[in-house]
């Protein structure tokens, strides 16, 4: 299996010579960052404020995937949902139809509601997936855990679950972010970006929908950028 | 062969009609929908019941292996003979003696639920034994490690195979395979369905005439027929234990106007569903209307119905006792093809 880091440089590499190319896009890559290098779980690195963290699990579904090109949509994906998962590279490669030009990339960031209420569904969306919430129904669209030596919680561990489907708590989020050429398009989550905008001494369970959730779902939306590949 | 010992046989092949087997291998089934009752809220195209899935299903809901210590099953606390709840028990029970807040609720007619569980937390029949499942009070377990515990077994794979096509078992299917056996438990035989439906000339006596005539005033607001239930939330009044502490439905929406309020509860096959309420706090029927008349404490989210009080002689409360007891469905109760099943 290719090392999440190897994979991204991979995609870079090629994004870039696609992009002097000229060439269409053929896939779509989610990419899980810690400030410009891809995350490796369990290795503690520095935030840009100087604080430490290391993170144990990184997991987070999208869906509604489309490709635009000046403005218009070019090639959706539907309303299917995608887990990616820090631990498993393979799960963060998306297909698209050869040769399509696009200058951004729109999708939810989370499970919509429709699905949130469909009942037992299975592949990425199987409960076994640890995304689902047992006492309260629905989905965890986002879940980060780690330590940090500023969080104060037991063993310094930092748990945040986030989802929610029903307003006035819904958590999913809409993200576009501008993308360049191909044929591998690259997305970046950079947690870092996330992390320095959460007070971990403060803010180390979100668990539960609810404001909160809401709150650190705009923040986790707010930390992906295309940009990472130029 | 006598009449009855023919109707019995009849009503162990359950409350399912077969229809004409397209698959012969899966034997598709469909749900029966008494006559006069609305549409079910359960979307059946997305798990189509099968004979495979719901014998599946029900060899899950008796099969201990659903525990963190293989001890107790969903059985323990939903027996079949009391309509599916834990008789005589306030609380639920779990693993290593651990005792939950709140009174396992009888099973039937699930397809009619909009929500799951007293405060509603659950929104759909699939995801419910997820949570009995997953919590440390209850079955202990981790819905993964039971998969893989399924996974590994001799008997599982093969009837997941036939139930679903196929036997690599997943979480999705475990659940579907659960609803299907409780999409099956449908209790729509009871004396009063029989008088409803003019069934071989049964009527009422004077005295549950009465009583539904009683019912009909104080009662079916909530209580609504022909399920017993609208299926909403409601503050029925009763005092919060100091213990508990249990808000309810606020739990789960975080809105004030939600405090307190309970799902309100079908009233189907009450006579055997003792103890009631969400605390399991009233031993008989008797403390139940007493408690409508000369007990409820008013709050700001009391039901609209309660709030004027409702006055019941001694007898008028006889009568309404005796129209609630022609709600027991004796078919359902005893059919054996909701029993444990013994192979």
């Amino acid at each position: 299996m290719m090392r999440p880091l190897h994979a991204f440089l991979l995609a870079m590499t090629v994004c870039v010579s696609a992009a002097q190319m000229g060439a269409g896009v053929t896939g779509l890559r989610f990419v899980p960052m810690a400030d410009a290098q891809a995350i490796q779980l369990d290795r503690e690195f520095p935030l840009p404020g100087g604080a430490s963290v290391s993170i144990a699990a990184l997991r987070f579904y999208v869906s509604h995937i489309a490709l635009h090109a000046n403005g218009r949509a070019v090639w959706t994906d539907g309303d299917r949902c995608h887990l990616v998962d820090a631990a498993d590279s393979s799960s963060i490669t998306l297909a698209t139809p050869s040769g399509l030009h696009a200058d951004s990339v729109s999708f939810l960031l989370g499970v919509d509601s429709l699905t949130n209420v469909s009942g037992a569904l299975g592949g990425d969306l199987d409960p076994t997936k640890g995304m689902y919430w047992a006492w309260n129904s629905g989905y965890i669209n986002f879940k980060l855990e780690g330590r940090a030596p500023a969080c104060a919680a037991r063993d310094h561990r930092f748990e945040f679950h986030l989802g929610g489907y029903l307003p006035p708590d819904r958590s999913a989020q809409q993200v576009t972010v501008a993308v360049t050429g191909g044929p591998v398009v690259a997305i970046a989550l950079d947690i870092s970006r996330f992390l320095d905008a959460v007070d971990l001494a403060k803010e180390y369970h979100v668990m539960s929908p609810g404001p909160a959730a809401v709150r650190l779902s705009r923040a986790v939306a707010n930390s992906f950028n295309g940009h990472a590949v130029e | 062969m006598r009449w009855s010992r023919v109707r019995a046989l009849m009503m162990a092949i359950g409350a399912l009609v077969l229809v004409a087997a397209q698959f012969p291998s899966v034997h598709p089934v469909s749900l029966r929908i008494p006559q006069g009752w609305p549409k079910p809220t359960y979307a059946l195209s997305a798990n189509p019941l099968s004979q495979k899935g719901i014998a599946l299903g029900r060899k899950l809901f008796y099969d201990p292996i659903l525990s963190a210590d293989s001890v107790i099953s969903c059985s323990n606390c939903h027996l079949s003979y009391t309509a599916f709840t834990h008789v005589d028990h306030a609380l639920s029970h779990g693993i290593h003696d651990s005792i939950g807040t709140r009174n396992s609720p009888a099973l039937m007619n699930l397809a009619w639920n909009k929500a799951f569980m007293w405060d509603g937390a659950v929104n759909h029949l699939d995801m419910q034994a997820l949570a009995p499942i997953n919590h440390p009070g209850e079955l202990g377990e981790a819905t993964a490690h039971v998969v893989s515990k399924l996974q590994r077994s001799r008997s599982y794979p093969a009837m997941f195979g036939k139930a679903f096509g196929d036997s690599l078992i997943t979480g999705e299917h475990l659940l579907k395979a659960l609803a299907q056996f409780e999409l099956a438990l449908i209790s729509a035989n009871s004396r009063y369905d029989r008088v409803a439906r003019h069934e071989g000339g049964e009527v009422f006596t004077a005295q549950e005439e009465n009583g539904y005539r009683i019912f009909k005033t104080h009662c079916a607001a909530c209580h609504r027929e022909p399920l017993f239930t609208t299926g909403e939330f409601a503050y029925n009044g009763l005092a919060l234990d100091t213990v508990l502490r249990d808000q309810g439905r606020m739990r789960i929406t975080h809105d004030v106007k939600d405090s307190l309020k309970f799902k309100i509860p079908t009233l189907r096959n009450i006579e055997f569903t003792f103890p009631y309420m969400h605390d399991g706090r009233f031993k008989h029927l008797r403390d139940v209307i007493a408690h409508y008349t000369d007990g409820i404490v008013h709050g700001p989210t009391l039901a609209p119905e309660l709030r004027a009080p409702i006055t019941l002689s001694k007898d008028e409360r006889t009568d309404l006792l005796a129209f609630l007891l022609t709600l027991s469905d004796r078919e359902f109760l005893f059919n054996p093809n909701n029993a444990y099943p013994r192979e």
